[in-house]
């Protein structure tokens, strides 16, 4: 499955969950729209990626029962919290520093 | 991909996955319920049910692709150890339960082993020596290779193996109880004390195999 996302993708799917995103289809919406549709991923690709950052403790999970179905939510751990900060400000700093090379935008 | 249908789709990836994948079975059900909701989501949007499924199955991606991914993720260690999960409030109660009825029937176990080994006299009695020893030595197997393999077992390796130890000496537990109540004529300390160990080994089977089975489910 090719990632579109920059190798960011574990990064945008943090800031998702954060942004309130609790399952996997909520994910892969939140950063279709959010991205105004730049992430149009695999929708699948998103399952491997979260089951990841959970390994890693930076997101937990569990079952809920609602609508009917049994679905699994995540939410992100103080680990997660603190990674998304991190995350964040290397992004900026990154960015800043493409934008002084190559003009911002 | 020839998958259009939800079922094709989960049929396909099903099949892709190794059936040794740690948490295949949530794989699974987190899957299923992608394509559901994305399909009533493309329903609600004015597609016929049977195009809204084709276009979410068509969305989701190639299930052999995402099979591969999760593969590579458990093989660079980042797959999720599903034998982990952690305990609830009513799991730690039933663990340090089971710990204690396992201690006081190792601690009885033993005990009545040297007792059996060492008083000549008991051969009268109506529990059976030979299932004291039996008894100890199914413990001491378990807790034996329980320390021997700890470096290779993680909590749910350990826990499996305590539960289907605990569940061998369940029927040797009963048997000490039956012996006793055949009767309500035990005719020596030595069978009360069987009795009250086989009832510490029943608790502590019952509660490592529901430990063990809740254990299962939250992981799946």
């Amino acid at each position: 499955m090719t990632d579109t996302t920059g190798g960011q993708l574990e990064l945008l799917v943090l800031a998702a969950v954060d942004a309130g995103a609790s399952h996997g289809y909520a994910v892969i919406e939140a950063l279709r729209a959010r991205s105004g549709g730049a992430f149009d991923l695999p929708e699948g690709t998103v399952y491997p990626a979260l089951h990841r950052l959970e390994a890693k403790d930076l997101l937990a999970s569990h079952w809920a029962d609602g609508s009917g179905r049994r679905r699994r939510v995540y939410q992100l751990t103080s680990s997660g919290r603190r990674a998304l900060r991190e995350g964040r400000r290397d992004w900026r700093a990154f960015a800043r520093a493409v934008a002084s090379v190559v003009g911002a935008p | 991909m020839s998958a259009t249908t939800i079922a094709a789709l989960l049929a396909e990836l099903g099949r892709e996955l190794s059936p040794d994948l740690p948490g295949r079975a949530r794989i699974l059900a987190e899957v299923e319920d992608h394509l559901v909701q994305s399909s009533e989501r493309l329903t609600r949007d004015g597609l016929t049910r049977s195009a809204a499924e084709a276009e979410a199955v068509a969305r989701f991606g190639n299930p052999s692709d995402l099979a591969a991914v999760f593969a590579n993720v458990a093989a660079a260690g980042g797959g999720l150890d599903m034998s982990e999960p952690p305990l609830t409030g009513w799991q730690s109660l039933a663990s340090l339960a089971a710990l204690a009825a396992g201690a006081v029937a190792a601690v009885g176990l033993a005990t009545l082993a040297l007792w059996a080994l060492l008083d000549p006299d008991l051969t009268e009695g109506r529990l059976p020596r030979a299932l004291a020893l039996l008894a100890a030595a199914i413990l001491a197997v378990v807790v034996g290779g329980m320390l021997i393999m700890r470096r290779r077992l993680d909590v749910g390796g350990r826990l499996q193996i305590s539960a289907l130890g605990s569940l061998a000496l369940v029927p040797i537990g009963a048997a000490g109880v039956l012996a006793t109540l055949q009767i309500g004529q035990a005719t020596s300390d030595y069978e009360w004390y069987g009795a009250a160990i086989g009832l510490a080994l029943i608790a502590q089977g019952g509660l490592a195999a529901w430990l063990l089975q809740a254990r299962r489910r939250a992981a799946n």
